[in-house]
């Protein structure tokens, strides 16, 4: 490969990078959720999402369900303020887990849990190019 | 934001991590619960059964949660082990009985009805019982492993569960249909096919394995009203390919309209349990126990192997690097319909030994 052309993909790289950081902003970014509101999350998601993986459910549904994780975190929860959590919760990533809303059935707001897909610049990108042995100048550059 | 959908985790998920974390903390909960609440985000009971656990030793049972975790945990091991073991699966379909408690068993006809005529008294059934009462066995099993097997990844987790519950499931199975097993007063119960009706297998053919079935129906002599059979998953494949080679349909789960529990627990025959003439008590909850710590063998040249059980008769866990758990459960059985020519033969039972 030539420098040249190792400098080209590097360059459509960084392109293709500064288009896809904000639509997939690092996760950890949890905009402008309260503390308290994260701080349940944190909690609540990763529970929901090891009893029902990304099933849809509607708010009661958490609580009518038989497992003792959900019992635990839901603990001093309304269904109403559970709805509302998962409402303000909607779209942001929050420890690796975001909160998706589909359509109403029965009357009811149904939410399932994904897994969020971040995208971290440098740290999902890494390019690795061999340049000529004999020209140390050239190896520097490409590799930058 | 690109995501991605997310499967729930897997049935005894929890068991596991309850185990490992108990493992790589030497059995100490406090430090159990704290690893488990830093790692087991998906699973926050077992950090919560761990914290009750620590305060069960000090006599303060009730959290104020309002939820007994550990039980939790115990429940969902126990049914993990109740979809994997033959014993288990019959005893839904069979009579339910307690431990050490007495339990009529009907020897006459049975009790019915009668018709009466307009003025005229009520016919009288009579009925005729004697009582019954099943032991309290313990079946116990103690499963040595690596240390680097107990790790928060889930194919670590699934190999826990599996080597846990499939070593339950081999002895109890074998236990429950080896015609072999006559029992031992006190340690454990007689198999239900000890004693019963034996049909010899004609072949392997699709004619033979036909006048077999028949044959194995003749000698089951309850009125069969709850049949089922039971066999390794590998015979029912096989007598399926054989049946629909001659192009008689067949079934994943049923053989000639009979319900088949199919398990690799199974010894090598067909075994048909009339369910409703068979006693069965059982706890549902298995307990289990960790050690990682035990004798040493003070030898600069060991030769023991944790993974042969070879070497010395005391294998250390410490210096082995190994880690045990071990599971018990009550669990007993008996057959309560004799049949009607040998008061000593479990009427509702017949098995055949098969090549296939």
């Amino acid at each position: 490969m030539t420098d040249d052309l190792a400098r080209a993909i590097l360059d459509e790289l960084r392109a293709i990078r500064s288009l896809l950081e904000p639509v997939c902003p690092a996760s950890g970014h949890t905009g402008s959720l309260a503390r308290a509101d994260v701080a349940r999350l944190k909690r609540v998601l990763p529970a929901v999402a090891g009893q029902l993986g990304s099933e849809w459910f509607g708010s009661c549904d958490a609580f009518d369900h038989p497992s003792p994780a959900l019992q635990i975190v839901l603990k001093g929860l309304s269904p109403r303020a559970f709805g509302r959590l998962l409402r303000r919760a909607t779209g942001v990533a929050v420890d690796g887990y975001m909160v998706e809303r589909g359509d109403k059935l029965a009357g009811a707001v149904q939410w399932r849990i994904v897994a969020a897909v971040s995208f971290r610049g440098n740290e999902n990108v890494s390019v690795r190019c061999t340049a000529p042995r004999d020209s140390r100048q050239s190896r520097s550059e490409a590799c930058t | 934001m690109i995501s991605r959908t997310i499967a729930a985790n897997p049935k005894g998920t929890s068991v596991s991590r309850f185990l490992t974390s108990l493992v790589l903390t030497d059995g100490h909960p406090m430090d159990a619960a704290a690893l488990a609440e830093q790692r087991c985000a998906t699973t926050p009971h077992v950090a919560e059964a761990l914290r009750q656990m620590m305060k069960t030793a000090v006599g303060a049972l009730n959290t104020g949660s309002g939820l007994n975790a550990i039980q939790a945990v115990a429940n969902e091991f126990y049914l993990l082990a109740q979809s994997t073991t033959i014993a288990d699966r019959l005893a839904q379909r069979c009579r339910r009985g307690q431990f050490r408690t007495k339990v009529a068993r009907e020897l006459g006809s049975g009790a019915g009805a009668a018709w009466r005529g307009e003025g005229l008294p009520t016919p009288l059934t009579k009925t005729l019982t004697d009582l019954l009462e099943l032991d309290y066995f313990e079946l116990s099993t103690i499963t040595v492993c690596s240390r680097d097997m107990f790790r928060f990844d889930p194919f670590a987790e699934q190999q826990i569960r599996d080597d846990l519950v499939m070593g339950i499931a081999r002895k109890l199975d074998a236990d429950l249909l080896d015609p072999a097993n006559s029992g031992t007063a006190g340690v454990k119960p007689a198999s239900l096919t000890n004693g019963a009706a034996s049909v010899t297998s004609s072949g392997g053919t699709a004619a033979n394995i036909i006048a077999d079935w028949k044959s194995l129906l003749a000698a089951v002599t309850t009125p069969q009203d709850g049949l089922v059979a039971i066999m390794r998953r590998s015979t029912l494949n096989t007598i399926n390919a054989i049946l629909a080679g001659v192009g008689y349909p067949t079934s994943a789960d049923s053989l000639f309209s009979v319900p088949v529990i199919a398990g690799s627990t199974s010894p090598q025959q067909i075994t048909l349990v009339d369910a409703p003439t068979i006693l069965f008590a059982y706890d549902e909850e298995i307990a289990a126990d960790v050690a990682t710590e035990s004798t040493l063998e003070m030898s600069d040249a060991p030769s023991q192997s944790g993974i042969s059980g070879s070497g010395t008769t005391a294998v250390s866990l410490m210096q082995g690097h190994l880690a045990s758990v071990r599971t018990t459960r009550g669990i007993a059985w008996q057959a309560i319909q004799d049949n009607a020519g040998s008061p000593t033969q479990p009427g509702g039972v017949a098995y055949m030994a098969t090549a296939y």
